[in-house]
C-alpha cells in the first residue's frame, strides 16, 4: 500500500507518447498539403 | 499551481499554432498564394469568354451548367497571368484544375475569383468535383497552354 506521506512518482508515459505521436501525424499531413499546395502555384 | 505536464501541452499548442499561421502568411505574401474572392453578380458573367488584358495576362469567364464547362477549351501562351471567374447558370458546381491549386465552386447566382500563372506548357484538365447529376462525371474542360492563339 503507497504511504501518503511519500507518493510514488507518477510519470504518463503512454499519454506523453501518444500525445508526440498525434503531433508528429498531425504535422506531416498537415505540411504534406501545405508543400503540395505550394507546389502547384 | 499548473501541473507540467498541462503547461508543456499548452506551450506546445501555441508553438504549433504560431508555426501554421506563420506558414500561412507565407504562402500568401512571399508564394503569392491566391485567395479566391466572391465578386458581386451580374448578367454579364453569364456569358462565357476568354478577353486578352494584357500582352501576359488573359480572363477567363468560365460559365458552368449540367454538365459542361464554357469555354470547352481555352489557349493561353505559356507565362501567362490568368484571373478565372467562375458562375453556374442551374446547381452548384464544382471547378478543380488538376495539378494545380485552384478550388472553385460555381454557384448559381455568384462569381467566383482566383488568379493562376501558368509557366509550363501542357494540357491543364478542368473538372467538376461537386456531385451535380447523372452527367457529372463527364463535366470537364481544358486549357491549354503554349499552343498557337486561336
Amino acid at each position: 500500500m503507497q504511504d501518503p506521506n511519500h507518493p510514488e512518482k507518477f510519470v504518463p508515459r503512454g499519454a506523453i507518447a501518444f500525445f508526440v505521436l498525434l503531433v508528429a501525424i498531425g504535422l506531416v499531413i498537415w505540411f504534406g498539403i501545405y508543400f503540395l499546395m505550394l507546389s502547384r502555384i | 499551481m499548473i501541473d507540467k505536464f498541462e503547461r508543456n501541452v499548452i506551450i506546445t499548442a501555441f508553438c504549433l499554432s504560431g508555426l501554421f499561421i506563420f506558414s500561412l502568411l507565407y504562402a500568401m505574401g512571399a508564394r503569392k498564394a491566391d485567395v479566391t474572392e466572391c465578386l458581386p453578380y451580374d448578367k454579364s458573367y453569364e456569358t462565357a469568354r476568354v478577353n486578352q488584358v494584357d500582352k501576359s495576362t488573359y480572363q477567363i469567364f468560365y460559365v458552368a451548367r449540367m454538365w459542361n464547362f464554357e469555354p470547352a477549351i481555352a489557349y493561353i501562351p505559356v507565362g501567362s497571368e490568368v484571373d478565372l471567374f467562375v458562375t453556374s447558370l442551374d446547381v452548384v458546381h464544382g471547378f478543380n484544375i488538376y495539378n494545380k491549386n485552384v478550388n472553385l465552386m460555381g454557384v448559381p447566382g455568384g462569381v467566383a475569383k482566383t488568379t493562376i500563372r501558368f509557366d509550363q506548357p501542357g494540357v491543364y484538365k478542368v473538372v467538376c468535383h461537386e456531385f451535380c447529376g447523372t452527367g457529372h462525371q463527364n463535366m470537364q474542360a481544358e486549357i491549354i497552354v503554349n499552343f498557337p492563339k486561336k
